[in-house]
Parts: C-alpha cells; structure tokens; sequence
C-alpha cells in the first residue's frame, strides 16, 4: 500500500540530509508510531507520503501512485493528513463548512456530503458545534475540528501528526479510540508521538527514527524493549515496560498493565515459578 | 520572496560597516534612483549593488532577490508598454496594440528604477543583524525605541508569516486544495481565502508577543545597549562614496 525505496531527501542541495536512504513497506490496515527525537525527520518523512515534499533520490508510492509525480492535491483522495497545528489547517467561518470543504475539493456527491458531515461530527464530539466559527473553540477543540476536516475525506490511509497534543487525557483517550475503530475497519494509520504511553496502547508497529535513519522496526512490544536503540534516540520506554525490565527475565513479555498483573499472579501462586 | 528580508551570517568588511553605514546607503541610492532618469546611472546602480553583494560573498542569496525583482520589473514594464501610445510606433505586441519608442524608453527605465531602488533595501537588511539595527536607531538616530521597535519587529516578521504561509498552504494541498495549480488565476483565487488563517494566527502570535513583552518590563525605563557601534575610517568613506550619487543623479539628470 505506501512503499519507501532508499528514500534520500534534503532540503536543498548544500542542507545535510533529513532522511538518509529510508526503505519501508507499509501494509493496509496496519497502525504504524513513528518516534524519535524532534529534528529526527520525523515531519518530513510524513510529508513525502503525501507528497508535499519529493525525493532527493528514492522513491515513495502510494496505492501505487509515484508521489514525484502526482498532485497533492490528487493524493489527498487516497492519504489523509492532520498536520500539528490545527490552526494551519483551519479557515472557514463554521465548523459545519471547515469538515465540507474536503468533500467539495474532492467532488463527493452533495446528497451524501451533509450525513457524512453530521456523523463525523458525531463521532468526535463536534454535533453541538457546527454553527459555531472554529476559532472561538479552545485549542482541544480546533484539534478535533482539524481532524475532523481529515476524516470526512474517508481515505484509505491516516497520517496523523501528534494528533494527541494540547487534548487532556480524556480527550486524548477518545481521539485515539476513534483511531482504533478506524483502524479496525480496514484502514492504515501512521502516527507520530511522542507519548510512550500512547504508542503502547493503541500501535502495532512502531518505527524509530534517529538523525534520519530507521533505527529500529519491529512490533511495538518488541521495539519498546530495546532500551538501548531507544535511549539512542532520546526516548525512553513506558513505565510498565520499565518496571517489568527490573524484574527480570520472567517479566520479559510485559507490555501492559493487564500482562504485569497476570505475571505477577503466576509467580505468587503456589506451584507457580518464584522470581 | 521570504529571503529578501533575512540577515545573512558573514563577517565581511560590508557586515563589520556600521549599519548606520548601510541605512544610508540604502536610502542616499533609493533617493538617487527617483532622481536620476538615465537608465546609464541606473544600470550603474544596480551594477554596484551586484558588486557589493559580490564582496560580502551573498551574491547566491543575492541572485535570487534580483531575479524576483526582474520578474516584478518585466511585469511593470509590460503595462507601462501597453499604456503608451504615444511616440512613433515600433511593431504591434498584439492587434491593436502599438508599441512605441517612448513607451519602450519609459517602461524601461520604470523597470531599472524600480529594481535598482529596491536592491540597495533589500542588501541592507541582509547585511545588518536586526538588533543592530535597532540600536543604531535608538542611539545614533534617536528614534523612540517603541517606534523602532515596531519598525524592526515588523521586519523581522515577514520572514516568520512567509513560513507560516507555507505551512498554511501545505494544510490545505493535504485535503485536495488545489494550491498546487500551475494556472495562475486559478492559484490566486486559491489562495485569498488562505489569508484568513494567516491573519488570524498573526493576531494570536502579536497578543501574545505583546503580554510577554510586558511581562519583561518593555519600555518601563531607559535602555542599555551591549554593543558600541562606532564609525571606522571605512565607514567615512563608504558614506561619502554614496553620497557623490546624490550630485551624479541630478548632474545627470
């Protein structure tokens, strides 16, 4: 579905290169973190998938589509983006017109555009808001409106630039449940986070970038294990895996809370294997 | 066009100058070029701009404001050609549409005019820091530091909503918005409404820029300045270099 080919890419020719000969395959209905540090090309990487930026050398195809060939703007019917600030994204004069105006870039039929409207808005909690202009809302706000706009497109694949940041933790909780669902009805979504915690929860895969190179690529469990790649890359692994990691060898397969528990219960049973 | 306003990094004589140095030159040619209706003396000063950002080694930041001044110049050039019928008539650009020996000789010299008072601008902002340019025009010009300020804050601005721009229309190519249209026309129509998030996030950076400023007690006494900016010898000469323009433009005329 999106394959990266010794991807190289530089913002002009005397720059340093951002992204240093990347490969990816990304299958459809995957839910692929993309971490690393800031400035580890992380942004940029999103934007060639989408074709707001072409190769340096490389290529990227999307459903089979060149991106060093076709629009952007024709892409958006297959790629979905939130970018970080919903303010970039955001300029009509009602919530109800900002989530229309992708439908009408894409000419979907009108008949189907107000229900589609009104079932997103659902979705993420906007219904009381249509009438409203979107930059009376509070940044939390803007941000689902934001995605919003993203989601009435109903494209194949996701993109979402730290789509958690500025939210509380509840609304945090429901934009990534959103997310899931959406991901469990078939269609790919690839994130960047910088929340350990999120990634842990909801991503299948997860990716390390580290001054523009895949560090590491692997089942999040997997991935999040490797203290040292990931230590390289400035981050650290959540708690729980953490915790489990001082425990030793019998705690090795621990990702959640619900896996430490079970753990510990095996260990403290009579018969079970001591620590 | 956003890099027609960033200070270049150097330490060439031309950087070292005293930007009061280059605040002059700047204005002394602009002047000269209203002056001056001799497309020999514009060409001229335009030739010694390209030669001043030749010998502070930006003429490949440079390159790119000249070619966006042509660009700019050949559409100011193109109307003027359309609007002057008088003069005897060369050849015809479209039917109907004469091109005369005065429109050509105006409309060029309209076009030199306006490149070669800009290019001195533009020089100047790309080889003075901003805050040394804000000190010269506190202390050696005695302009209020509020109006300064606004000046250079205004300045230093442009490049930082160019980018905000970008970003805004990259937003939009992201859900089918067609920003990347070649048709002109078409480009344009597409970007007006992109204004709006532009102004709108511009207020929200202004208010905020403000309360930060007035938490750290702006203009709430006299201010003090780090650096000494005195004249040299080459600052002298560099001045009454410049200012011989001024008696060239009107002897020529």
């Amino acid at each position: 579905m999106i394959s990266i080919r010794n991807l190289s890419y530089r913002y002009n020719k005397k720059a340093p290169l951002v992204l240093d000969n990347i490969s990816l395959e990304i299958g459809r209905g995957e839910f692929v973190a993309l971490v690393g540090q800031n400035g580890a090309g992380k942004t940029t990487l999103l934007k060639q998938l989408n074709g707001l930026l072409k190769p340096s050398s490389g290529s990227v195809t999307i459903n089979g589509l060149d991106t060093a060939t076709v629009k952007t703007s024709e892409l958006a019917c297959h790629i979905g983006f939130l970018f970080q600030n919903p303010d970039h994204q955001i300029f009509c004069g009602t919530v109800y017109d900002e989530i229309r105006f992708g439908l009408v870039n894409t000419r979907r039929q009108q008949e189907l555009i107000d229900g589609r409207i009104r079932r997103i808005a659902g979705l993420l909690g906007l219904e009381g808001m249509l009438d409203r202009n979107p930059f009376t809302l509070s940044k939390g706000e803007r941000q689902r409106v934001a995605l919003a706009s993203v989601l009435a497109l109903e494209t194949e694949i996701l993109v979402l630039d730290e789509p958690t940041t500025g939210q509380d933790y509840k609304e945090c909780v429901e934009i990534m449940e959103i997310v899931k669902s959406l991901n469990q009805q078939g269609k790919t979504i690839i994130m960047v986070s910088h929340d350990m915690e999120v990634v842990v929860d909801y991503c299948e895969r997860t990716i390390v970038l580290h001054n523009g190179r895949v560090l590491e690529d692997d089942d999040t469990g997997i991935v999040l294990r490797k203290t040292e790649s990931l230590g390289m890359a400035g981050l650290e692994p959540p708690q729980i895996i953490q915790l489990a990691q001082r425990f030793g060898p019998l705690f090795q397969d621990v990702i959640s809370p619900e896996d430490m528990a079970r753990a510990i219960i095996s260990c403290a049973v009579p018969g079970g294997v001591r620590a | 066009m956003k890099q027609m306003l960033e200070y270049v990094h150097g330490n060439s004589l031309i950087h070292r100058l005293n930007p009061l140095t280059k605040l002059i030159f700047a204005v002394v040619t602009c002047v000269a070029c209203f002056i001056g209706s001799n497309h020999l003396f514009l060409l001229g000063i335009l030739l010694f701009t390209i030669i001043i950002a030749g010998a502070s080694g930006i003429l490949g930041r440079a390159a790119g404001v000249y070619k966006a001044l042509f660009i700019l110049g050949l559409f100011l050039m193109l109307f003027q050609l359309l609007f002057t019928p008088q003069g005897r008539i060369l050849f015809y650009i479209l039917p109907g549409v004469p091109v005369t020996d005065i429109g050509l000789g105006f409309s060029s010299l309209l076009m030199l005019r306006m490149m070669a008072a800009l290019a001195p601008l533009s020089l100047m902002l790309m080889l003075t820091p901003m805050n040394e340019l804000l000190t010269a025009m506190t202390h050696n010009l005695k302009v209020p530091y509020r109006y300064a300020f606004a000046v250079v804050t205004a300045l230093r601005f442009i490049p930082a909503f160019s980018r905000e721009m970008d970003q805004i229309m990259q937003a939009q190519r992201s859900r089918g918005h067609e920003t990347d249209t070649r048709n002109p026309i078409k480009k344009i129509r597409v970007i007006i409404p992109m204004c709006i998030p532009l102004l709108i996030s511009s207020v929200r950076k202004v208010e905020t820029m403000a309360i930060s400023l007035e938490t750290r007690g702006f203009c709430t006494g006299p201010r003090s300045c780090r650096k000494k900016l005195g004249f040299t010898l080459f600052d002298i000469l560099a001045i009454i270099l410049v200012m011989a323009a001024l008696p060239v433009s009107i002897i020529i005329g």
